[in-house]
């Protein structure tokens, strides 16, 4: 912890303030870095069928579909904190920021299941039929 | 600007920024639901050229799809300016990566901006030779005046 305090990270005693913005902060970049990749992969539209539909077979590979599961993580998470902070901002609901963190965990944590289920069901459905896991 | 809202302050640089992020933000909300609705539900699950071709060739599905690219990436853009002004404190450094950040932006947004507004094939493989007047003819043959 000694590094930790020099680097001035044990200012603050870590309560539900400081997890929700820093994960806020972290899955923002993930989707940062998700969203270059994505407008990347959908430009390959202009090199015609062939060339996308084997772009998208990459990337709607089983490996993919469980990375997918990890970005649906990030962006529910960031919709739901972001809504969050609109009503912290600006609706006064600075008071009820604790309970308002646990409505995401709760509402974003059943959506997640559910999605990321239906994803991961998809996959061991390519997977049954033979597909690879790996594109590559 | 927007000084209307009572709570932003001066309506200097810093505070317009934080308000715009909380616009885009809930207009990403939207526009993220729609887009998760269209691509990874009403159609099963797996998105094909037919399909997104057959989308693209609505101006409605255009203009969406434009405003939510301007709208993504300016909020991408500002978030990593966020992180790098609370990272980076010496000038020099900070120059050159709020710079770096807003040119991938820049770059990102033509990449969008050209595969949303014209399907013409071969369209980015003329772009990569540099052949700019390809390129014109191109846009100008979807019908876009320049």
């Amino acid at each position: 912890m000694a590094s930790l305090r020099t680097r001035g990270y044990s200012h603050y005693r870590w309560r539900t303030g400081q997890i929700a913005w820093l994960l806020h902060r972290l899955t923002g970049l993930a989707l940062v870095l998700y969203v270059s990749m994505h407008i990347w992969v959908v430009s390959t539209l202009q090199l015609g069928e062939g060339t996308f539909e084997a772009t998208m077979a990459v990337v709607q590979a089983p490996l993919f579909r469980f990375l997918e599961v990890g970005l649906l993580f990030c962006v529910i998470y960031h919709a739901l904190n972001g809504l969050r902070l609109i009503a912290i901002d600006f609706f006064g609901a600075t008071e009820k920021h604790v309970p308002l963190f646990w409505a995401v965990i709760i509402l974003g944590g059943a959506a997640w299941i559910w999605g990321g289920s239906t994803m991961i069901g998809h996959a061991l459905h390519q997977l049954e039929h033979g597909q690879a896991f790996f594109p590559f | 600007m927007l000084k209307m809202l009572a709570r932003t302050g001066t309506g200097s640089g810093g505070s317009n920024a934080w308000v715009l992020q909380r616009i885009s933000g809930l207009l990403l909300v939207v526009a993220l639901f729609l887009h998760y609705l269209f691509l990874h539900f009403l159609n099963g699950g797996d998105v094909t050229w037919n399909e997104v071709t057959t989308r693209l060739a609505s101006p409605l599905f255009k203009t969406i799809d434009l405003i939510f690219l301007v709208s993504v990436l300016f909020h991408a853009g500002q978030g990593l300016v966020i992180n790098i002004h609370d990272y980076i404190h010496r000038p020099a450094p900070r120059v050159i990566l709020v710079s770096l950040a807003w040119l991938l932006m820049i770059v990102l947004l033509i990449t969008g901006t050209v595969t949303i507004v014209t399907l013409e094939p071969g369209f980015l493989q003329e772009m990569q030779m540099g052949q700019a007047a390809g390129v014109i003819d191109a846009i100008q043959s979807q019908g876009v005046a320049l």
